[in-house]
């Protein structure tokens, strides 16, 4: 898992051009993922989580979006030196993509087998009968009932656990080596959630399928990803093995996030924990750590100087902040001025902030 | 399909009944149509004659159930004007209006489809405002204006095009441009909305996702899609043509219904009219329904048995 990466993002800037100025969507990010690896990468919205993804599968909604630095290697071949074409061809075949809802997502006049088919015929050379047979043969693995029945279906017909599913088989039809999976458990119930996901952890080993999983839940990544991804105002924030992200956390945001999860067994009435102040506006960042306004542990470096992402102090060398504050001293210290209580069972609790709340 | 089919074709009888009905009383409200028909001059004798031929003399309801009763065996009666039986007469003008509506129809869909779809693919651009200019304009000139315009220009000017008449298929070309020129202009705006709509679905992105090459994403997924509400306007255009485009029919000396329709009310020619009415009725109702059809066929969503949607 750990040989050379699949895909490497170096630097990558994406930027809108708005009627009101040019706002910066994702600004700088480094990472890389290799063959095999589940990426979970989480952030509220205007994270700028889906729209990197958008830029490495060259799917940047039309002249307002722009690439304005950076690299994305795809098995060593940067994709954005690659003509239109190019590109368009490594779609589908190399990089599938599910997407969120695929309520809307899906063709509402083409039947479920006609979309499937569609890209077997057009990109991997199949024959009408033959793409009609690999297609409910997908439907098959990713867990739809009667696939030969559902080929003949309008997506209208089918719940919404089983478009997803479609969605999935429409993603890997073509047996891509990176699969880039944009919210795809936002739009359904919990148990239905908890089998997609499943099936997308199965897929990946199955078929070698290096996935980006994008979501706004950490309850998802928690369960799925081997590696998390946290990402603030178009910067990622911290980067490491999805155990340490989750348990030794050293980005004052990843904090935020796990504190406004409901905390199982604490009952109906537990007051969720919520960030305070609201995400920066992008046509006007500050030269700064994005999150720093918002950030109690902040140092006065951390508001005048954007932090790189570097290995965190002690702990897992996979693991990366981006921080000038060090946050397990910054407890630390606060925990010994004001004596509050500290529960070592749960790291969550350790972290927070004693009266910030 | 065959139940929805049946409860239609019931519900368009019935309109068609009442259409029939209002021009039957409109007819008879706007007065004596003899002191229109028999010079004021007509001695008593030849004015009871024709009283009695056309069935005045009768009371109306018996006047109305003598209508129907021929309405239903096929029988649209005899012109007051030449005598001749409407059947006939509307049988010569039809094909005419066919053939210049529909052309003009299949005419303005191309092009209106096109542009729209071209406007939408270019929007913001120069195109695009180059074209929804051009289609305000020809939108918004009347058909008439339109048609002495051409004709001012085509056959006074440069004398290349007949100005009237139905001779050759070069008479049919000022009418022609006339009558798609306003259609091609609407329905380029629809297409354009309803394109630039699918355009920006999010099923658009996934059939790029999956590597297709941008004209079968345009084509196949996105003008697919935009069809639908296209299609309402098609309705639209449809009953127009069916009705016969009555102003250019008339600027151009088309021998259509449009025109005959025009003659026939200045001249209160009673049958005529009434059959033209119910023609032109009936032409809009199947155009209706041959829209709501197409629905069903480019919709699965919309499903024409009534059952689950």
């Amino acid at each position: 898992m750990s040989d050379t990466p699949l895909l490497k993002v170096e630097d990558l800037s994406v930027r809108f051009h708005t009627r009101h100025g040019a706002a910066h969507v994702v600004n700088g990010i480094s990472y890389d993922v290799a063959p095999g690896e589940i990426l979970g990468i989480v952030g509220e919205s205007g994270s700028g989580k889906s729209v990197h993804t958008l830029a490495i599968a060259g799917l940047l909604p039309g002249p307002r979006a722009e690439v304005t630095q950076g690299r994305v290697l795809f098995r060593g071949q940067d994709l954005l030196a690659l003509t239109p074409d190019e590109r368009r061809r490594l779609r589908g075949r190399e990089i599938g993509m599910v997407f969120q809802d695929c309520m809307t997502s899906l063709n509402p006049v083409m039947t479920v087998g006609a979309q499937i088919s569609e890209a077997l015929v057009l990109r991997m050379g199949l024959g009408r009968r033959a793409a009609r047979r690999r297609a409910a043969e997908i439907l098959d693995a990713v867990g739809v009932s009667e696939p030969v029945r559902r080929l003949d279906d309008y997506p209208h017909q089918l719940s919404g656990g089983m478009l997803q599913r479609v969605g999935i088989a429409m993603g890997i039809c073509c047996e891509p080596k990176l699969l880039i999976a944009d919210e795809p458990t936002t739009a359904l119930d919990v148990t239905v959630q908890a089998q997609i996901l499943a099936l997308i952890y199965r897929l990946c080993r199955e078929m070698g399928m290096t996935v980006l999983l994008i979501t706004h839940d950490l309850g998802v990544v928690a369960r799925t990803a081997h590696r998390t991804a946290v990402m603030y105002a178009g910067q990622l924030m911290e980067i490491g093995p999805t155990a340490s992200v989750f348990t030794d956390t050293r980005s004052a945001y990843t904090l935020g996030l796990l504190r406004s999860q409901p905390v199982p067994g604490a009952g109906r009435r537990q007051r969720l924990a919520q960030l305070p102040g609201s995400p920066p506006d992008l046509r006007a960042l500050p030269s700064g750590d994005p999150f720093a306004p918002r950030n109690p542990f902040a140092t006065t470096r951390d508001a005048a100087e954007r932090p790189p992402l570097r290995p965190v102090p002690g702990g897992d060398p996979r693991h990366f902040v981006a921080a000038w504050y060090d946050l397990p001293q910054a407890f630390a210290a606060q925990i010994a001025a004001t004596g509050g209580p500290v529960h070592p069972t749960d790291l969550r609790q350790r972290y927070y902030p004693q009266g910030a709340a | 399909m065959s139940a929805y089919l049946a409860r239609r074709l019931v519900r368009s009888v019935v309109t068609l009944w009442l259409v029939a009905s209002i021009v039957f009383v409109a007819f008879r409200l706007a007065g004596d149509p003899l002191n229109v028909l028999l010079p004021d001059s007509t001695d008593p004798i030849t004015r009871a004659f024709y009283i009695e031929k056309w069935g005045f003399d009768k009371p109306l309801v018996e006047q109305y159930l003598r209508y129907f009763y021929n309405l239903a065996q096929g029988n649209l009666g005899q012109s007051y004007v030449s005598g001749r039986d409407v059947t006939a007469i509307i049988a010569e003008a039809l094909p005419n209006t066919l053939l210049l509506g529909l052309t003009a129809l299949a005419g303005s869909v191309l092009l209106g489809v096109g542009a729209g779809v071209v406007a939408a693919l270019f929007r913001g651009t120069v195109i695009d405002r180059g074209v929804m200019l051009a289609s305000v304009l020809a939108f918004s000139v009347p058909d008439y204006v339109l048609g002495v315009a051409l004709i001012f220009v085509f056959a006074v000017q440069w004398m290349v095009l007949p100005s009237s008449g139905s001779a050759t298929w070069a008479h049919m070309i000022l009418p022609l441009v006339t009558i798609a020129s306003s259609g091609a202009a609407r329905i380029a705006r629809f297409a354009r909305s309803a394109m630039l709509d699918a355009l920006n679905a999010p099923y658009l992105r996934t059939a790029r996702a999956k590597g297709l090459r941008e004209g079968r994403v345009v084509l196949r997924h996105a003008l697919r899609n935009a069809l639908i509400p296209i299609v309402t306007v098609l309705g639209f255009q449809l009953g127009f043509v069916l009705g016969g485009a009555a102003v250019v029919e008339t600027v151009f000396a088309w021998p259509g219904i449009g025109r005959l329709f025009v003659l026939s009310t200045a001249a209160r020619d009673l049958p005529v009219v009434q059959a033209l009415t119910l023609l032109i009725a009936a032409g809009v109702i199947a155009a209706n329904l041959a829209v709501d059809l197409a629905y069903g066929w480019l919709d699965p969503r919309i499903s024409l048995s009534g059952g689950r949607a």
